[in-house]
């Protein structure tokens, strides 16, 4: 065993969530689609990492592929996902049988979604739907689970949770069927909260309530959280650090201070530049700067940056050879996928003035 | 729930009501009762004393308020025929009608949710493919000539099982198949797609991201929602299935109201057809009575009364 394995078997160790080379692709009758492409990433206990990039860019299928959920629609992994949980032990989730997946399902891995109008199921009380996650899990009597939802609801903040314990989803606003996923989704103390856009379908006040729950349940139960967005603010308030995906791969990975203040790649520039912000003159009378084209539903291209017909920066290199996502030096954490990384910043400089001057959505 | 139904039986009424008042009607335009009752070659007085004997030289419209006004009494009238009250003829006949719909409703839904489940389940595998093709050939072959084709082998060749009667529970095998066929068929492919399109649904993501087992998966989070598409569509197919009994009753000499029923329009015996229409009515009305309870208890959405 040489050194360099050891210290990644080291790392691995400590971190909740190893992901290598993971790959996700449909395959059709002639067909074969590649929507996710050797994405890799870890998360540290305790850390909120955020995933963000448009519609369409791989990051509810990474979500839904960490839990082995894309499977039944047709969606083919490759790669290895080791998780670690709060007691230590490892695990292999690509390696896992079906019933060893639903140990680790909702128990030490669990996911909150997107829609809470449709995630939760119309003719099941929500008491029975939260108890439900517990007694998947847990060797708890009836009353004991009952008891044990009814504490949750009060953790997310449910007003009356004895009474409202029986009642239906369809008897909730959006913010509260939101509050009862994540009561569902924590009953069982996870290592690992996997959140696909919790707060994209609420209102602004609805969605500053559920992140400030998340956050506090967060701490309480020493949680990691994978918080998939494309909120560059919901971003720059929750998440310790950021990455951003990009049809299918990763191509940029940094903290959050430094993803915002000193953005890499031209793709992440593009989308904090095209942020509006409250009260900014930027943005007035004159049209936001916006990243020209769209994301191209699946990659065609057998080699070049997926990016480079979009990218004002691009040269011939971009269009001919793939750039892969590598620290932008040797003394930076922050990873980056492109050729030209290092002149675009210096050509850019700093956003931090910018940031520092409210000019853009996020705070410092 | 009292509000309910009452005001469920106040519709089954004013349904019934209309029922009759086409079947009233539609008897007398179709022919003359006269011609059936009295034979060949009778005398014009014969006739006529005849006629107004059985109150037929009135007004439609004097025929009908009479009627109308004799069934207010519990009088449904006597029939032309046999010259009997028809509530008599009736009496015998409603218990064998009703179980054979009621045994031909379970039997669809014992075979069809199950076949339908299996069917979404294997989808795009061998064993869908031959339950889809089972169930379309099932739903294009007319029951009565499945009832014939059954006869054919089991009592004509095979001499397993009696053509006719309703006497043992032998009886039974023959003409509730014939008569569920239709339905198993129908059944099978709506449980199918219903089922596939709760299972396409995101709160069955959620149920399996929770760690909750497939069995408990497709039942109580599947096949509970798949049966509120199933129950209406069963309802919708329940007067189909009623009126289907007319036609296996003849064919299999099943002493219900189907076989007194085309008697009666055969013969014109317009108080045994009125009420053997009200009959048939009640017992639609009845069972989707039956399907709306039903209803209410699996879709907690649907408040009874609202």
């Amino acid at each position: 065993m040489n050194d360099h394995f050891k210290i990644y078997e080291h790392s691995r160790q400590r971190n909740v969530l190893d992901v290598r080379n993971l790959s996700v692709a449909f395959t059709g009758r002639k067909t074969k689609k590649t929507v996710l492409s050797d994405v890799s990433f870890s998360i540290r206990p305790g850390e909120t990492v955020a995933l963000v990039g448009e519609s369409g860019s791989g990051k509810s299928v990474t979500a839904l592929s960490l839990l082995r959920l894309i499977e039944r629609s047709g969606g083919v992994i490759s790669g290895a996902t080791y998780f670690t949980d709060n007691d230590g032990q490892t695990v292999d989730i690509l390696a896992q049988d079906e019933k060893e997946l639903r140990a680790i399902r909702g128990n030490k891995i669990s996911m909150i979604f997107q829609e809470p109008m449709t995630s939760l199921n119309p003719v099941l009380s929500v008491g029975f739907q939260i108890t439900e996650a517990i007694l998947a899990h847990r060797d708890v009597s009836a009353e004991e689970a009952k008891r044990e939802a009814i504490d949750l609801l009060h953790k997310v903040e449910i007003p009356d949770p004895e009474r409202r314990f029986g009642d239906y989803p369809q008897q909730f606003s959006g913010g509260m069927r939101q509050r009862v996923m994540i009561a569902m989704a924590l009953a069982c103390k996870p290592s690992l909260l996997i959140a696909d856009e919790p707060t994209t379908a609420l209102d602004v006040t609805t969605q500053a309530r559920i992140l400030d729950i998340i956050q506090r349940l967060k701490e309480e139960m020493n949680m990691a959280v994978l918080f998939i967005t494309h909120d560059l603010g919901i971003v720059s308030e929750i998440a310790d650090r950021v990455m951003v995906m990009y049809c299918g791969s990763i191509i940029e990975k940094a903290d959050t201070r430094n993803l915002f203040n000193a953005p890499s790649h031209p793709y992440t520039s593009g989308l904090i530049l095209s942020m509006p912000a409250v009260g900014s003159a930027r943005g007035k009378g004159v049209p936001l700067p916006a990243i020209p084209g769209t994301v191209p539903a699946v990659w065609q291209g057998a080699r070049g940056c997926t990016f480079s017909p979009r990218c004002s920066y691009a040269i011939e290199r971009c269009r001919h050879e793939t750039p892969l996502l590598q620290r932008r030096n040797p003394h930076s954490f922050v990873e980056v996928a492109c050729h030209r990384a290092a002149e675009i910043r210096s050509m850019l400089g700093s956003l931090l003035p910018w940031v520092e001057a409210g000019e853009l959505g996020i705070t410092a | 729930m009292a509000g309910y139904i009452g005001s469920k039986v106040v519709k089954a009424l004013i349904t019934l009501w209309l029922i009759f008042t086409v079947a009233f009607l539609a008897a007398r335009i179709s022919g003359d009762a006269m011609d059936f009752i009295m034979p060949e070659g009778m005398n014009e007085e014969a006739r006529e004393a005849m006629t107004s004997y059985l109150g037929l030289d009135k007004s439609w419209l004097e025929q009908y308020w009479l009627y109308v006004r004799n069934v207010f009494h519990g009088d449904l009238g006597t029939s032309f025929h046999f010259r009997q009250p028809v509530i008599d003829l009736y009496t015998q006949r409603f218990i064998p009608t009703l179980t054979l719909c009621g045994l031909a409703m379970l039997l669809s839904m014992a075979i069809s949710i199950p076949l339908g489940v299996i069917a979404a389940l294997k989808k795009n595998r061998p064993a869908g493919f031959l339950i889809q093709s089972a169930a379309f050939l099932g739903y294009a072959v007319p029951n009565f000539v499945l009832a014939i084709l059954l006869i054919l082998v089991f009592s004509f060749h095979l001499g397993w099982l009696p053509s006719s009667g309703s006497d043992t529970m032998m009886h039974y095998i023959m003409p509730v198949t014939a008569l569920a066929c239709t339905l198993i068929a129908s059944l099978t492919r709506f449980s199918r797609s219903a089922l596939l399109d709760v299972l396409s649904q995101d709160y069955i993501r959620t149920a399996r991201a929770k760690g909750v087992g497939n069995f408990s998966v497709l039942t109580v989070h599947g096949l509970r929602n798949a049966m509120i598409t199933i129950v209406t569509v069963l309802g919708l197919q329940v007067a189909a299935l009623v009126s289907g009994s007319v036609v296996i009753e003849n064919v299999f000499s099943w002493p219900g109201i189907g076989e007194l029923l085309v008697f009666a329009a055969i013969k014109r015996d317009y108080p045994l057809l009125q009420t053997g229409v009200i009959l048939v009515g009640t017992i639609v009305i009845f069972i989707n009575f039956i399907v709306d309870v039903v209803y209410v208890l699996i879709d907690p959405r649907i408040q009874p009364g609202s």
